[in-house]
């Protein structure tokens, strides 16, 4: 296997990894925001408006973890722009 | 210091702390998002972000980051005149 082959499976296989972790994380984080949001007293079941707020609640974190997303990806590149000018 | 390491093992140290830095940044930004949900987000009855929330989320990010910016610098700071007066003794 000649090197940038092998450098493709290893960064291949490093995106992966951090893809799974990034999204347990994120069911992780969904989990326990989503419960403390829309769970104030816990009953014996969880009723239709619980879980409707639930899955309302779970949409607007992955909007939210987007917007993140985009926010600093064009803050970082405005940070690169910003000191590549310096330079 | 580091005449022990063969090359191998220095790509191996490496890769092992790049590795930490992208679980170390997935934390940060985990956590970020987590702390700008829980402070801008309020209202469940709808499944999309209102502007609101929107522009919330957006300030809020900015916000930390300037934030760990200047915390950064600052410990710069602090841990340069520390150096400087031990090394004054």
């Amino acid at each position: 296997m000649d090197s940038e082959s092998v450098k493709k499976a290893v960064i291949k296989q490093v995106l992966i990894e951090s893809n799974t972790a990034n999204a347990r994380q994120l069911i992780e984080k969904i989990n326990e925001n989503c419960f403390e949001k829309c769970i104030p007293k816990p009953g014996s079941s969880v009723s239709a408006g619980e879980k409707a707020c639930i899955t309302n609640c779970m949409e607007k974190y992955m909007a939210a973890w987007n917007l993140v997303n985009t926010a600093y990806v064009r803050r970082i590149q405005q940070e690169v722009n910003n000191n590549s000018f310096e330079t | 210091m580091d005449a022990g390491l063969t090359p191998a093992e220095s790509r191996e140290l490496d890769q092992r702390l790049q590795k930490r830095q992208v679980k170390e940044f997935m934390n940060v930004f985990g956590n970020l998002v987590d702390n700008c949900f829980s402070a801008c987000v309020d209202d469940f009855t709808s499944k999309a972000l209102s502007g609101r929330e929107n522009g919330c989320i957006a300030r809020c990010v900015v916000k930390s980051m300037s934030t760990q910016t200047r915390l950064g610098e600052r410990f710069g700071e602090l841990n340069a005149a520390m150096t400087a007066e031990m090394q004054r003794r």
